[in-house]
């Protein structure tokens, strides 16, 4: 980087930005003096925990060594005990954290402001929290896994958890789990991003570097439904990766100097006993960008992944019926969406009448409008990139 | 004085924001006069229209303000205003995907990919309007922000490889322009 052109940038963005500090300050609220609660809040979980440990496994082992607790095959009392220490502090850890968090809302719901551009606010504010409180998840993770109710499938995710990095998620108002009426509405998510990268031998180039990760989600929750979830996203990721070995391979003597074969993945709804993951792939292997978008949508209850018909609340018969109508409606709104340069809402109906159910891929937003993903390639030239086409609401389970 | 140019720490900064936590407007005003050329910036390459960045540029200092009390150190503090500055611009611009934003910016944006002979001398702005939102962001997280690539692509959801791509041939492009 030349100095010339710092020197230059610099003093160009230096005297084009405004200055909006008196607008700012007459905006800014008091701050709350922090009370005892609020200012001790992240650290009152440690704190319990350390207590009831200090207090509570003593007490067990002692219990234990006078014969006084129940044993239970053949463990002494303090070996049945300590799970079940560990358990509390976790839940303890759950409850002490929700309480500080809804005062924390009250707050914000009290200020008028624009609720969209909140949740992003809050969500990275949150973000660089929640990252910061990832030992102490991590701990409780930990804690959780010595309980004797760990089952196999809950295992196989925490030894995930342990060998990617954990990456901040936006929007961390709608990363969290809600519980109504026995009904989980939405599922705090950790996304994992797992390291692929590599550098292989060989080929026209010598060397081939590849910078590849694939973002995992695992859904932080312990029920049947969530951990078929978990497992199916896991089964879908290790899909990823075998593709991606596929890659490697049909590239070792094309591919290079550079390249990269990503993963990203997005939490775009969690609502409603639903959650929706967009996968943006993006490939390179020197050549051609390659692009391609997919997505996974479950129902939080039942671990079903649900189709296209599914969210849209309509049989499959009734399916071209609906992408019509939602074609329509899509061009009246949006004109100058490429798609239909090319494509009337009738003849893109007729190009898409052979897909299956499987075949769509589709993202949700935050608002619950349903967006039709197609691949570069799919429907028209690589110049033209991906598609997307609005084609409705969510509407599961509705009718 | 949590001050000056673009070497403020992350302990100056963690101490502007422990004065924040305790009530002191000062201490806001500090990380303000700072930042607000690389705040604003960022928030412009995005939206594209100066009244809307300024908006949101004067919403994301209030909400520095009122969620000081949320940041933790140790993870790069510009990395970190630069992800919630750019959120916060996308997010406006999803709300109002509908609307017309490009007040002032109709021209220039994204003539990269179109072959430029050698330029000649030219103002930097005009420089800049020739390059991509993404690679005028790229541009201006490296200069201002000075932030590694890594950290670029982490912000901008981009893969690390684009970004560098991108550098690339905005620098090729601003030497045409007759920044060398």
């Amino acid at each position: 980087m030349s100095k010339k052109l710092n020197e230059e940038y610099e003093r160009f963005a230096s005297q084009s930005a405004p200055d909006l500090w008196s607008r700012i300050e007459e905006a800014l609220p008091e701050k709350k003096k922090q009370t005892a609660w609020r200012k001790y809040r992240k650290i009152i979980p440690a704190a319990a925990a350390v207590l009831v440990v200090a207090v509570c496994v003593p007490t067990a082992y002692v219990a234990g060594f006078f014969g006084l607790g129940i044993s239970r095959n053949n463990k002494s009392a303090a070996d049945s005990v300590v799970p079940n220490v560990f358990r509390a502090v976790a839940e303890y850890e759950m409850t002490a954290e929700a309480a500080p968090q809804e005062i924390a809302e009250e707050e914000d719901m009290s200020r008028d402001t624009d609720q969209a551009t909140e949740q992003d606010t809050n969500g990275t504010f949150q973000d660089s929290l929640n990252s910061c409180q990832q030992d102490e998840a991590e701990k409780k993770e930990s804690c959780i896994s010595g309980s004797e109710i760990q089952e196999d499938a809950e295992q196989e995710v925490s030894e995930t958890m342990e060998q990617g990095r954990l990456i901040d998620l936006p929007f961390p108002e709608m990363n969290r789990t809600v519980w109504e009426n026995g009904k989980l509405l939405s599922v705090e998510v950790k996304m994992e991003r797992k390291d692929h990268s590599t550098t292989l031998e060989g080929g026209n180039h010598g060397t081939w570097d590849i910078d590849s990760y694939f973002e995992l989600p695992v859904l932080q929750e312990d029920t049947k439904a969530v951990k078929k979830i978990n497992q199916n996203l896991v089964e879908r990721y290790e899909e990823g990766v075998e593709e991606y070995e596929e890659w490697k391979e049909d590239f070792k003597e094309a591919g290079g100097p550079k390249g990269y074969y990503c993963w990203d993945t997005y939490l775009s709804y969690n609502h409603g006993g639903i959650i929706n993951f967009g996968v943006y792939e993006e490939v390179w292997a020197g050549g051609v960008i390659d692009r391609r978008t997919f997505s996974f949508t479950y129902d939080l209850n039942t671990g079903k992944r649900l189709n296209l018909a599914d969210i849209l609340g309509i049989d499959e018969e009734e399916l071209q019926e609906a992408l019509l109508k939602g074609f329509q409606q899509s061009a009246k709104d949006e004109p100058d969406n490429t798609l239909w340069e090319v494509f009337t809402p009738e003849t893109l109906c007729e190009q898409l009448k052979d897909y299956e159910i499987e075949d769509f891929h589709y993202c949700i937003s935050q608002e619950g409008e349903v967006d039709i993903w197609f691949a570069k390639y799919e429907l028209m030239s690589g110049a033209d990139g991906m598609q997307m086409a609005a084609i409705g609401k969510v509407n599961y389970g509705q009718r | 004085m949590c001050r000056k140019g673009k070497s403020v720490t992350e302990e100056r900064f963690e101490q502007c924001i422990q004065r924040m936590n305790q009530g002191d407007k000062e201490a806001l005003r500090e990380v303000y006069e700072e930042y607000i050329t690389y705040i604003y910036h960022i928030v412009l390459n995005v939206l594209q229209n100066k009244e809307n960045a300024e908006d949101i540029t004067s919403e994301f200092f209030i909400r520095l303000w009122e969620k000081s009390d949320t940041y933790k150190p140790g993870n790069g503090h510009k990395g970190w205003m630069a992800s919630i500055a750019r959120n916060m611009s996308v997010d406006f611009l999803r709300k109002h995907k509908r609307e017309e934003l490009t007040d002032e910016f109709t021209e220039g944006g994204g003539q990269n990919e179109v072959e430029i002979p050698v330029l000649g001398e030219m103002l930097i702005e005009d420089a800049l309007s020739r390059l991509d939102e993404k690679s005028r962001s790229i541009v201006h997280l490296k200069i201002l922000g000075e932030l590694t690539f890594k950290e670029i692509a982490e912000i901008l959801h981009m893969p690390m490889g684009t970004v560098t791509w991108k550098y690339q041939e905005a620098m090729k492009l601003l030497r045409r322009c007759g920044y060398e």
